[in-house]
C-alpha cells in the first residue's frame, strides 16, 4: 500500500515536466525564444529522468549495503530501497516520451519537417547527429520493456537494455557540443553522469550481481513424500484416506523474474 | 594581435576607392538628417520593447539572458564619454551630450541576427558611424577600427568573472565601418537606449551576427592592423573576424541555415547578410567567405 502511493506519487512527478509545458504553451508562457524554451524543458526532462533510471540500480546496492550494514552493528533490520526497481521502467518510458517530444519539436518547428534541412543538419552537425544517436539508441529500449519482451529475449534482454550506457553518454555530449561558452548546466549532468557510471564500473569491478542477495530468497520447500499410499493419480481424484494424512506442500516457487532468481 | 595576412589586406581597388567613401560619408554630414536610403528600409514590423530589453545576451552581467535586465539596473550610463584616437588627424574626447548635439539623431528599423540563431527588428535610434570617423579626418594608416566597451566590474557583476576577456572588444574593417548602414545608437523606440540594451552608444552592425555589435563603447581607435575580438580570443575555431550573417558557412557546433525571430515557435530560413546583401555585399567580393568567417 506504501508503495502503491509511492509509485502514483512518482507517476505525477513524470508526468508534471509535461503538464507544465503544455500549460506554458497553451497560456503563451513560454517566454521571448519559445522554441528555445520548448527544446530546452523537453531535452532537460528527458536527459534527466534517464540519469534517474540509470540511478536506481547504485541507489538499491548502498541502500541493502546500508541496511545490512545497520543489521550487522546494532541487530535491528532498516527497510531498504529495493522496490525502487519497480520503478525503472516508469522512469525510462517517461524518459523516451520526453526525448520523443524534443525531437518531435525538432522535426516540426526547426527544420519543418523538410528531409534537405534534415539530412544537412544530421551530415554536418555533430550535435545533430549525437541527439539522433541518442534517440535511436533509446527505440529498442522503449520497445523491449514489455513483460513479453522480457520472457522473449531472456538472458539478451540485460545485454540489450546495456544500451542505455551508451545512449545517456550520448545525451550528455549532444547537450554539451550544442552548448555556448558561460553556460553551466551541461557540466552537471555531465558530473552526475561520471559519478552513477562509475558507482556500476565500481559494483562490476567487486563483483556484485544484481539478482544475488538484494531479496532474500524463498528457501525452497522440502517437499515430503508420501510413505503410505501411492500419489492420487490426477489432482481432481478425491484424496484417499492415506494420501490425506500426507502433509501437502506447494512445490518451490520459480519466478522468472530476473531480479529475484535465487542465486 | 596575430599579424595581417595578406588576404586580409583591403583589395586594392577597394582601398583605391575609400576616399569615395569616406567623401560619401562626409556628404552624410553636410545632409544631416536626410533619411536612410530606400533599400535598406525593411517591412517587418519590429519585435516589442519588452523582448527587447528582456533578452539579452550581455555577459557582463549575466550568462542568462532573462536576469540581464535586473542586473543592469545597477548600471549608471552617465557621466559619459567616447574616445576617439589612433590614426586620426583629429583625436577627441567627447562628452555623450556633446555627441547627441552634434550628430542628428534618426530612428531606423534594423534585424539583428545573434550567432545563436535567434534573431530580432529593432527600431535604433541614432547616426551613421561614417559621420564620427569623418568628422575626426582618419589618416592613411586607418585601415580597421577598433572599439573598446567599459570595464565596470562594481556596476557589471558579470565582469567579476573570467568568462570573457574585460573590457569587451570588437572591430571593423574601415569599409565596414564607414558604410552608411553601420550605426551607432543611442536609443530604441524613440527613447534612449536601456542599460541592458548597451546604454548609451552601442554599435548596430545589421549585416554581421550580433556579437560585432558591441554595446557601452567608450573608445574608438583606428589602427592599422586588424584588431582582436572578445570572442575570436575566447573561441577563435567558432567566431572569426568578420562574422557575416552566412546560411552557407554553418558554426561549427550548429546550423546558421535557420534562425527563430523571437516570438515565434517555427525558424524560418537565414537570409544571407541578414537580407542586407544588396547593400553589403560587394565589400566581399573575391573573398572566400567560408575562410574570413
Amino acid at each position: 500500500m506504501w508503495f502503491n502511493a509511492i509509485r502514483a506519487l512518482s507517476v505525477l512527478a513524470c508526468l508534471a515536466p509535461g503538464l507544465w509545458l503544455a500549460f506554458e504553451w497553451s497560456a503563451g508562457e513560454l517566454g521571448i525564444d519559445p522554441l528555445a524554451r520548448l527544446l530546452r524543458f523537453s531535452g532537460l526532462s528527458a536527459i534527466s529522468l534517464l540519469l534517474v533510471t540509470l540511478s536506481v540500480t547504485p541507489l538499491r546496492r548502498l541502500s541493502v549495503a546500508v541496511a545490512r550494514a545497520f543489521e550487522a552493528r546494532f541487530g535491528r533490520r532498516l527497510s531498504d530501497w529495493n522496490k525502487l526497481i519497480r520503478l525503472r521502467r516508469q522512469f525510462g518510458l517517461f524518459a523516451f516520451f520526453y526525448a520523443s517530444l524534443h525531437i518531435g519539436l525538432y522535426l516540426s518547428l526547426d527544420i519543418g519537417f523538410s528531409a534537405g534541412e534534415f539530412v544537412h543538419d544530421v551530415m554536418e552537425r555533430p550535435f545533430i547527429s549525437l541527439g539522433l544517436l541518442t534517440y535511436l539508441l533509446l527505440v529498442p529500449l522503449a520497445a523491449s520493456s514489455t513483460r513479453a519482451s522480457m520472457r522473449m529475449l531472456g538472458r539478451r534482454w540485460q545485454l540489450l537494455h546495456m544500451l542505455v550506457y551508451p545512449a545517456a553518454i550520448a545525451a550528455v555530449l549532444h547537450d554539451w557540443v550544442h552548448t555556448k561558452l558561460g553556460q553551466p548546466l551541461p557540466l552537471w549532468t555531465a558530473a552526475v553522469l561520471t559519478l552513477l557510471l562509475g558507482a556500476r564500473l565500481v559494483s562490476w569491478r567487486l563483483g556484485d550481481r544484481a539478482q544475488a542477495g538484494e531479496i532474500a530468497p524463498r528457501p525452497p520447500q522440502p517437499v515430503r513424500t508420501s510413505t503410505t499410499a501411492a500419489p492420487p493419480t490426477s489432482r481432481c481424484s478425491p484424496p484417499s484416506a492415506a494420501s490425506a494424512s500426507a502433509p501437502r506442500t506447494a512445490a518451490p516457487r520459480r519466478s522468472w523474474r530476473p531480479w529475484s532468481r535465487p542465486g | 594581435m596575430p599579424a595581417v595576412r595578406p588576404s586580409e589586406i583591403t583589395p586594392e581597388a577597394l582601398w583605391q576607392s575609400r576616399r569615395a567613401v569616406l567623401g560619401a560619408g562626409l556628404g552624410l554630414i553636410a545632409g544631416l538628417g536626410r533619411p536612410m536610403p530606400a533599400r535598406a528600409a525593411i517591412a517587418e514590423s519590429p519585435n516589442s520593447l519588452e523582448q527587447i530589453g528582456r533578452h539579452n545576451n550581455y555577459y557582463e552581467f549575466s550568462t542568462a539572458k532573462d536576469v540581464v535586465w535586473k542586473l543592469a539596473e545597477e548600471f549608471q550610463p552617465r557621466p559619459w564619454t567616447v574616445t576617439v584616437e589612433g590614426a586620426v588627424e583629429r583625436p577627441r574626447t567627447w562628452d555623450f551630450d556633446d555627441l547627441l548635439k552634434s550628430f542628428a539623431q534618426e530612428d531606423r528599423i534594423y534585424r539583428l541576427r545573434c550567432v545563436e540563431g535567434w534573431a530580432m527588428v529593432v527600431p535604433w535610434r541614432g547616426w551613421s558611424l561614417g559621420a564620427l570617423i569623418a568628422q575626426a579626418r582618419p589618416t592613411s594608416q586607418a585601415r580597421y577600427v577598433e572599439f573598446v566597451s567599459v570595464h565596470r566590474p562594481s556596476e557589471m557583476i558579470g565582469q567579476r568573472q573570467g568568462v570573457l576577456e574585460w573590457p569587451y572588444r570588437e572591430g571593423l574593417r574601415i569599409d565596414e565601418a564607414i558604410h552608411p548602414l553601420t550605426m551607432l545608437v543611442t536609443g530604441a523606440y524613440g527613447q534612449s537606449l536601456p542599460a541592458q540594451n548597451g546604454a548609451p552608444l552601442r554599435l548596430a552592425v545589421p549585416w554581421k551576427y550580433g556579437f560585432k555589435s558591441i554595446k557601452a563603447i567608450t573608445r574608438i581607435r583606428l589602427v592599422e592592423r586588424a584588431p582582436a575580438s572578445s570572442w575570436s580570443l575566447a573561441v577563435p575555431s567558432e567566431y572569426g573576424f568578420y562574422a557575416n550573417v552566412n546560411p552557407e558557412v554553418a558554426h561549427p557546433r550548429w546550423s546558421q541555415r535557420r534562425e527563430v525571430r523571437l516570438g515565434d515557435t517555427a525558424k524560418r530560413p537565414t537570409l544571407p547578410f541578414n537580407g542586407y546583401a544588396d547593400e553589403v555585399a560587394h565589400l566581399y567580393a573575391g573573398m572566400d567567405l567560408s575562410q574570413h568567417f
